[in-house]
C-alpha cells in the first residue's frame, strides 16, 4: 500500500509505500526511505533534486552529467543507459555502480526535462540485493506526477 | 595482544572464509582466452577474493564492485534476435566464428557479430553444500548482449537483454548486506 505524497518544492507527487518515510522541509531535496532503518547499513532510498530547466537535450544532458558522477563517486561504473517515460515526459535513465565506504551501491538515476524544470531521480541500494527491490524503486520513480 | 584492524584485514578471518564460507562466487572469462577470473570467499564481515594470481581481503559488499570492469559490463542495446543453438554449436562460433549447429537465419546472426567483440562469461555463486546459481552472458557490445540459458545438457538458448536485466539476476547471486 502506499499514499501520495505532494512537494511544493519539487513541483510533484509521489507515492510512498506505507512503511517508507519522507523528507521534504529542504527546497534542495526530497528523500524516500524506509522508516526501520540497520544502525551501520545503508538504507535503500529514492530522492528528487530540481533546477531550472537547461537548454540541452537529453543527450548533452547525459554528457555533462557522466563526468560529473564519474568525480564524485567511487569507482563509478556506467552499467547502462536508455529511454524511459515519467510523468509523459521523455527521461534519459542510467544505471551504475560505485563504492561508499565498504559498500558496492546501485545508482538507478532518471533525468528528467520538462519545460520550465529538469528533474534527476535517483534510486539507490547496495548492489547485493539490489535485483530483489529493483521493482519497488521503479514503480516509486513511475508513480510520479509533475504538478507545476 | 588483540587484533584490532577490520574482520577483511584479519587473518583467522580469511582463513575462515577460505575453509567455511558461507557462499562463494567465482567468475570465469570464457571467451576470449587467457583472461583471469575471480573467486571469491565470503563469510559475514570478511572476504577473500583472488583474480588472476593475486589474493586480497576486502570486505564482502565490495566484492559486486569488482564485477563490471572485470566483465567489461557497459551499455548494450543491440539485441533483438535469440539463438538455440548446442553448447558444441556455441564453443564452435566462439572458436571459429562459424555455428554449424544452428539453423539458417541464427547462424546468419551469428556470423553477424564481430568475433573481435565478443566476451563470454559465467558467475556462479554457491551457497553452503547445494545452492548454486549462475549467470551466463555471451556479450558483443555494440551489437548486443545475450543471456545464455542452458535448456537441457546439449542445447543453449541464447536470449537478448539487457545489461540492467544481467545487472539484475548478478546482484541476486550473493547473500543480501544483511547477511554479510
Amino acid at each position: 500500500m502506499t499514499s501520495s505524497h505532494v512537494s511544493a518544492h519539487q513541483g510533484l507527487s509521489i507515492d510512498v509505500p506505507d512503511s517508507w518515510e519522507v523528507f521534504d522541509s529542504s527546497p534542495d531535496l526530497l528523500a524516500l526511505l524506509p522508516a526501520e532503518r540497520r544502525a551501520g547499513a545503508f538504507t535503500e532510498n529514492v530522492t528528487v533534486i530540481s533546477g531550472p530547466a537547461v537548454e540541452l537535450d537529453a543527450e548533452a544532458l547525459l554528457e555533462a552529467e557522466l563526468p560529473r558522477l564519474s568525480a564524485q563517486l567511487t569507482d563509478f561504473a556506467l552499467l547502462d543507459l536508455g529511454e524511459d517515460e515519467v510523468s509523459g515526459l521523455t527521461a534519459v535513465r542510467l544505471l551504475g555502480c560505485y563504492r561508499a565506504g565498504t559498500s558496492t551501491l546501485t545508482l538507478d538515476q532518471w533525468h528528467l526535462l520538462g519545460t520550465h524544470r529538469r528533474w534527476t531521480v535517483s534510486f539507490t541500494a547496495e548492489a547485493t540485493g539490489y535485483g530483489a527491490i529493483a521493482e519497488l524503486g521503479e514503480a516509486i520513480v513511475a508513480s510520479i506526477e509533475i504538478v507545476s | 595482544m588483540e587484533d584490532t584492524r577490520a574482520p577483511w584485514l584479519q587473518e583467522p578471518s580469511l582463513e575462515h572464509a577460505r575453509e567455511q564460507p558461507l557462499a562463494t562466487l567465482e567468475a570465469e572469462i570464457l571467451h576470449p582466452a587467457g583472461q583471469p577470473g575471480l573467486q571469491a570467499w565470503l563469510v559475514p564481515g570478511a572476504a577473500m577474493v583472488a583474480i588472476g594470481g593475486d589474493a586480497a581481503g576486502m570486505h564482502p559488499q565490495e566484492v559486486m564492485a569488482l564485477l563490471p570492469p572485470l566483465l567489461g559490463l557497459g551499455p548494450r542495446h543491440g539485441a533483438r534476435l535469440g539463438v538455440r543453438t548446442t553448447r558444441q554449436g556455441l564453443q564452435d562460433f566462439l572458436a571459429a566464428g562459424v555455428d554449424a549447429h544452428a539453423p539458417g537465419e541464427e547462424a546468419e546472426l551469428l556470423r553477424a557479430l564481430a568475433a573481435d567483440d565478443l566476451r563470454h562469461w559465467r558467475v556462479t555463486a554457491r551457497w553452503g553444500d547445494d545452492g548454486v546459481r549462475g549467470v551466463e552472458v555471451l556479450d558483443a557490445t555494440e551489437q548486443g548482449i545475450w543471456l545464455v540459458v542452458a535448456e537441457d545438457d546439449e542445447s543453449v538458448a541464447l536470449m537478448p537483454t539487457t545489461t540492467s536485466a544481467v545487472w539484475r539476476l548478478l546482484t541476486t547471486l550473493l547473500p543480501f548486506a544483511d547477511e554479510l
